[in-house]
């Protein structure tokens, strides 16, 4: 258990001194006294909780408020501002949000002393996570670079509650740097954990890096337990259909195509097609089917809808490009292939499908 | 002003994803045709149509909208298509569809699609007329009459569209949302959405209408002020979408059209204000390309304007960028606005902006001679500029920095590779210049240029080797090896730039096989195959297996490890072409199905392919006619029809300005493919009309073929290809004579040709053109069965070589032209269906006096001018004057084996004709007896068939010409015996062939056997 610094504490009869200080130092700090512990929207109760944060673990907060002690999920935190925070740390916050991560690690970068040790463990997650996330969207950050910030995060702050966004991070870029069987050591952390959306995405990701090292027993019995799982929630519902997906997919890879087929062919007819997620997975899951049977157009045709359709989910973009430069060859359709293989370069540049051309 | 409202707008969603978000929600099947079409993938589109058909995850309104899909997949294609008959043959197609299923548009809805689908039809059929319109071989009125059609076209367009607008406008005012269907809201949505698809296409098609009449014309004018107008509205309108943005865009363009530059640039700063997300970017590009155009001719020079608006987006174009066209021209116009604005500083003599004045100069010269030094477009524009500017400014200046880290000093050293790659360019052109320079103080000039680049290369590489080489010694642990590896590629570029080609494919090959899937190693891969393809041209004949060896080997890592690639392509090329010298055919097909189609020596690799398939093809005809039973026709077809894919695949896809001596060839051999195999009428837009038209090359004197040193062999073998498909055209018309005008015109250049020549042989070389020629023909001619046709055929021959023989004073031509008379005339005569040949016998001989009265000196062509009129003397009858004629030339000499022959031939004619037993006898035994000069003794000039047979008898060299003396003197014995009713005669012609079938079992082979067989049955039928 972390026990938190002491943060600055500004009275408001030293305004003035406040002001000296916003003019006179490049950076300047905030003006309050308490902790802010932002909720997710959906989360019940009060959208801000204010106080001060006494401890910290891998699930969650304590927060000292007015009205006593709180136990904070991790999974319902949105933000925390803290107390005493310069405000290039709010301004880095921002950028992050917004996926400006070059802007965010420039903020970052002027905060030379951390005032406390809560504000330095923010400082060196969003560090390690734009850079991370600068990686996986093809930047100049390689996937080694940002795993060894992520992981030194991991290491360093074991009791953050950022380890297990952290963790799944690293597991991502594990496998961009073609090492599933690593990644799937650091997923499977994120399926013990309590955190019930993070434990599917432990299990979805796990079952992932398990196909693409081989074990496809194990990888089905990862999104088998999703499947099963006992939550109606919206986010479980669409891992469900996703798991459902991927194993299909993984009959496909055991021989069984047809079955994989009929179960991908109806999540398509069934389910609606705005569903960009589900859609993605199924129909690279059906493009794979179509592979196993020796069908190539209609394997392309099928990896394509992904590529024109569902282009914004980066993951099964990703593979369908992969799958496409493979596949146009065959159907004698270099100059597609050329263009896949671009778009696979270009935006998808440090991951695990980029990584097999 | 709306930009602010579309800048929110675009900021953070692609125009795709607005239009995405308006079609509807409830079809995947649909969205994905849309997005397949979009996307060019028409192919795809079509199949996946097939496809659905009977899917049961596609709903049955869609499926019953499939065939206006189809349809609208068809039209839409035509995009892709750049040959226009095949543009037309699509468009027809999709008529036939939209016909077809018109009773299926039973709702309102469908109506409204059917309509929009077939203003489309007629808009692009209209772009058919334009296109076809654009044919400068047309007269004014043939251009004119297709322009009024596609004036036709797009009013009938225009029409559709409008009862199409008014039929969406009336489904969504119509449109009842039901609460209970979640769909309902999208689909009204993607009404609207198609009703703004359908409005915008009323000002396109006033702007093309404009394009129909003559530029500066009133009816020019009035439309593009309509189609303005109307993308005025629509951007107004519209200005959140998609369509409104191109809109916007448009208007500017019209307005441009109409000189009118203030109103066109005011809109495109519309388009200049948005941000700048790569969904606006080609947008923004080709408004920067209007508007460079709109600056370039508004007095006064706006060269702030210019600054400020193109500065911030070329200071930030990627490489890739830098050298593409559109983004050139901006930069042409930006380096113009730059140097105008120093002028402008100068001319406030200020003395206060030396400096400023100094910046703009060096960055005008800069980005001017950054585009003079590479080829494009804008390359000359770019140069006259520094030529008009005249500025000595040192663009190398800059200040010096030390370096201090890895990246500082690669990038340094990339700097200066950038520079080795312009420099490379300047190489590239000063050599072509020397090859085309035509005196020596040219040649000298051109010489001392690629001197001094290349001079200049070595140093720029050395200084970028030097570069690498120190930030190698600044790298540490925390270099990346993807950082390493692109600064080896670039070290690999650098000695490849100076012909170190060892060094560059040993660093490539480190690359590949250490590292294979770190960026850069795949560039490097196509320096490696580079560097081993020249190594192993210019290694000794005897000594290349090293080189063959690395080479095969990288090649297959390449195509194994990246298909699709740039880098595969150059591999499989490499592949395909080492193949290729092997005539291995299943691997050349292999490897040339890698090559993607854009990719720089597809085009020239499959015109190679099919020379080489066509050349083999002809060697198997050759090899076929030897040796029938050593090859099947089979393998003979499959080989002339890959020669033809290849041709026509290559050549069909080359823009005019990628002709060179090799496709030039590739075009005139795909001419006489397609003669070979019947397709007459390809063959002849092949070679007149198609965008490589070996007839038009020449009659433009394109520098592939003047320039060549196989020029006069090009000129000569296209003649004779075009005279040979003018002939086949006159086929069997009663009267065709536009072929015959067209091959008298070519055989008319063909001698004007000659004339200039400095050729000695030239005339002896279109001789034998003749030669091919009449061959060809009697081949043509006997593969006619018809007997009509047979007779309309030799009809038009007729005709033809009369007016050759009339134009021509050229006794060599007239010969020709006669004997290929003769040569009809006797397939006339003597096949199957007999037509009476007498008319072009007596054309023949009239052909035949003409040449003896202009004199031949030659004293062969005098013996064969005096045979061949002999011969059709025979043809018409007059034996006895012909039998003379054959006599005179044995005189000068008696073993002139042909006219024994045609002797022997005429008197047994003579003898079947008159019923005349002494010609029999004649034919068999001799006649015209005179003293031998040298025995003293009487001798028969004509030796007769029995005199020929103990000549030619067990000599193999005369074989043939000895079993055509045998079976004469057989039939002449068996038909005497018949005139004669002697039964003598006729046993001892079965006897005499008997004999000879002991004595040679064979018999003459395949061509005599059968007449022997049936001559037999004749003699056996007579002795009964």
């Amino acid at each position: 258990m972390l026990k938190a610094a002491c943060p600055l504490n500004l009275t408001a009869f030293c305004s003035w001194v406040m002001m000296t200080m916003l003019l006179a130092s490049p950076e300047s700090v905030q003006a309050q006294s308490n902790d802010s512990v932002y909720m997710k929207a959906g989360v019940g109760g009060s959208s801000v909780q204010r106080g001060k944060i006494t401890e910290t673990s891998k699930n969650g907060v304590t927060l000292q408020g007015r009205n006593g002690t709180e136990e904070i999920p991790a999974q319902n935190i949105k933000k925390i501002t803290f107390a005493g925070e310069p405000s290039s740390l709010e301004r880095a916050q921002s950028r992050l949000e917004s996926g400006r991560y070059d802007d965010c690690l420039a903020e970052l970068a002027k905060i030379t002393e951390a005032p406390s040790e809560l504000i330095q463990t923010e400082v060196a997650f969003m560090k390690a996570y734009s850079q991370a996330q600068k990686s996986l969207k093809g930047g100049d950050v390689t996937a080694q670079q940002a795993g060894s910030a992520i992981r030194a995060f991991a290491q360093n702050y074991p009791d953050s509650h950022h380890f297990y966004p952290a963790t799944d991070m690293l597991g991502q870029l594990l496998v961009g740097i073609g090492k599933p069987d690593l990644a799937e050591k650091e997923f499977a952390k994120l399926a013990q954990s309590q955190w019930p959306s993070m434990k599917i995405q432990g299990l979805f990701q796990q079952g992932n890096a398990l196909i693409l090292t081989g074990d496809l027993e194990n990888a089905k019995k990862a999104f088998s337990q999703i499947v099963e799982m006992d939550a109606n929630d919206d986010e479980s519902q669409q891992f469900k259909l996703v798991a459902q997906c991927q194993i299909a997919k993984i009959m496909a890879l055991q021989g069984d195509s047809d079955g994989g087929r009929a179960i991908v062919e109806k999540i398509i007819k069934d389910e609606n097609p705005d569903n960009a997620l589900v859609f993605a997975h199924a129909y690279n899951a059906l493009g794979t089917c179509h592979l196993q049977s020796q069908q190539p157009k209609p394997a392309a045709i099928a990896f394509l809808h992904t590529e024109l359709l569902y282009g914004t989910e980066s993951a099964p973009h990703a593979e369908a490009l992969y799958n496409l430069c493979k596949l146009w060859p065959q159907l004698e359709e270099t100059d597609r292939a050329n263009r896949a293989r671009q778009a696979l370069k270009s935006r998808y540049r440090n991951t695990y499908w980029a990584l097999q051309l | 002003m709306k930009r602010s409202l579309i800048a929110t707008c675009f900021m953070t969603l692609p125009v795709g994803f607005l239009v995405a978000a308006l079609a509807p929600a409830e079809e995947p099947a649909e969205r994905f045709l849309e997005a397949l079409r979009e996307n060019g993938y028409y192919d795809i589109a079509l199949d996946y149509l097939e496809t659905i058909s009977d899917s049961p995850a596609v709903s049955a309104d869609f499926k019953k909208v499939l065939p206006f899909e189809r349809a609208e997949t068809l039209i839409k294609s035509t995009a892709n298509i750049r040959n226009v008959d095949e543009w037309e043959a699509v468009l027809d197609e999709a008529q036939k569809l939209l016909s077809q299923s018109a009773q299926l548009a039973d709702t309102p809805e469908l109506q409204a699609r059917s309509q929009r689908y077939e203003g489309n039809l007629l808009y692009r059929r209209a772009r058919v007329y334009m296109r076809r319109s654009e044919d400068d071989r047309l007269t004014v009125q043939e251009q004119q009459a297709l322009m009024k059609k596609a004036q036709e076209q797009l009013q009938k367009s225009m029409e559709v569209y409008q009862q199409a607008r008014a039929s969406l406008k009336d489904l969504i005012s119509n449109f009842q949302i039901d609460p209970d269907d979640p769909g309902s809201a999208g689909k009204k949505k993607s009404l609207e959405s198609t009703y703004t698809k359908v409005r915008i296409r009323a000002p396109l098609i006033m702007e093309q209408l404009a394009d129909t009449f003559p530029p500066g014309s009133e009816d020019q004018k009035k439309y593009l002020k309509e189609a303005a107008t109307g993308y005025a509205e629509l951007w107004d309108k519209y200005f959140r979408f998609a369509a409104g943005l191109d809109s916007c865009l448009f208007a500017a363009r019209c307005y441009q059209k109409l000189g009118d530059y203030d109103q066109s640039i005011s809109y495109l700063q519309e388009i200049f204000a948005l941000n700048d997300s790569t969904a606006l970017r080609p947008l923004k590009r080709k408004a920067m390309v209007l508007a460079a155009d709109a600056w370039m001719k508004k007095e006064p020079y706006a060269f702030d304007e210019v600054i400020a608006n193109f500065e911030p987006t070329v200071q930030r174009l990627t490489r890739a960028e830098l050298r593409m066209p559109e983004w050139q021209r901006i930069q042409v116009e930006l380096a113009r606005g730059y140097r105008k604005k120093a002028e402008a500083l100068e001319a406030e003599k200020s003395g206060k902006n030396t400096g400023r004045i100094n910046n703009f100069n060096r960055d005008a010269v800069k980005l001017a001679k950054s585009i003079s030094r590479v080829p494009g477009p804008h390359r000359e524009m770019a140069t006259e500029l520094l030529e008009q500017w005249n500025l000595s400014v040192n663009v190398e200046e800059e200040a010096t920095k030390p370096i201090e880290s890895f990246v500082d000093a690669k990038q340094k050293g990339t700097d200066h590779v950038a520079e080795v790659e312009i420099i490379l360019g300047e190489v590239a052109t000063a050599k072509t210049e020397l090859v085309n320079a035509g005196t020596d103080s040219e040649k000298r000039k051109f010489q001392q240029e690629l001197d001094d680049a290349r001079e200049r290369l070595t140093a720029q590489a050395n200084r970028a080797l030097a570069m690498f080489d120190l930030a190698l010694t600044l790298s540490d642990d925390e270099t990346s090896r993807a950082d390493i590896n692109s600064l080896r590629y670039l070290q690999a570029v650098c000695h490849f730039a100076m012909s170190n080609y060892f060094e560059s494919a040993l660093i490539g090959e480190f690359l590949i096989d250490r590292y294979p899937n770190v960026n850069g190693s795949r560039q490097a891969a196509g320096i490696v195959v580079k560097s081993y393809s020249i190594l192993h041209d210019t290694a000794p004949p005897e000594d290349k297996a090293f080189e063959k060896d690395r080479l095969l080997r990288t090649c297959n890592v390449i195509v194994e490890r990246w298909p699709g690639s740039n880098e595969a392509g150059d591999a499989a090329s490499t592949l395909a072409q080492m193949a290729l010298l092997n005539k291995d055919f299943e691997k050349v097909e292999k490897y040339y199905a890698m090559i993607p189609a854009g990719h720089s020596r597809h085009m020239m690799l499959g015109t190679r392919i099919g020379q080489k398939r066509w050349f083999d093809y002809k060697d198997k005809l050759r090899q076929q006619e030897t040796d029938p039973s050593s090859i099947s026709q089979s393998d003979i077809d499959a080989s002339l029809a890959a020669a033809k894919s290849y041709l026509a695949g290559s050549v069909q896809s080359a823009q005019p300005g990628e002709v060179s001596y090799d496709l030039a060839l590739g075009s005139l051999l795909l001419v006489d493919a397609h003669l070979e195999t019947g397709d007459v009428d390809q063959a002849i837009r092949q070679l007149e009309s198609a965008d490589v038209a070996p007839l038009d090359l020449i009659k433009e004197k394109h520098p592939a073929i003047m320039e060549s040193s196989a020029r006069d062999l090009f000129i000569r073998e296209t003649f004779k290809i075009a005279v040979k498909a003018y002939l086949a055209a006159l086929g069997n018309q009663p009267d065709n004579s536009q072929w015959i005008d067209k091959a008298q015109g070519v055989i008319r250049q063909m001698r004007e040709d000659a004339k200039v020549s400095n050729d000695p042989q030239a005339q002896a070389k279109i001789v034998v053109i003749y030669r091919l020629i009449a061959s060809q023909l009697k081949q043509q001619f006997e593969t006619i069965q018809d007997t009509q046709q047979r007779k309309a055929f030799a009809a038009n021959l007729a005709r033809f070589l009369e007016s050759i023989e009339k134009e021509s004073n050229d006794p060599r031509t007239i010969l020709w032209a006669g004997s290929t008379l003769m040569s009809v005339s006797n397939s006339l005569s003597t096949q199957p269906g007999a037509v009476d040949a007498n008319p072009y016998y007596q054309q023949a001989v009239n052909a035949f006096n003409r040449v003896e009265s202009l004199g031949l000196q030659d004293p062969k062509l005098k013996t064969e001018l005096n045979r061949q009129r002999a011969m059709a003397k025979r043809g018409l009858g007059q034996y006895e004057e012909a039998l003379a004629a054959l006599t005179e030339i044995l005189k000068e000499k008696q073993t002139n084996l042909t006219v024994q022959l045609d002797a022997a031939e005429t008197l047994q004619q003579w003898g079947r004709s008159a019923k005349r037993s002494r010609a029999y006898g004649e034919a068999m035994m001799g006649t015209a007896k005179e003293r031998d000069p040298k025995t003293k003794r009487q001798v028969n000039l004509v030796w007769g068939w029995r005199k020929l047979v103990q000549a030619l008898r067990d000599n193999p060299k005369f074989q043939d010409a000895y079993y055509q003396s045998l079976y004469g003197l057989i039939e002449s014995r068996l038909e005497y015996g018949k005139l004669e009713n002697s039964e003598k005669a006729i046993d001892s012609a079965l006897k005499e062939l008997t004999n000879a079938q002991k004595r040679h079992p064979e018999m003459g082979g395949a061509k005599w056997q059968g007449q022997f067989n049936d001559l037999q049955q004749r003699i056996k039928q007579a002795q009964q």
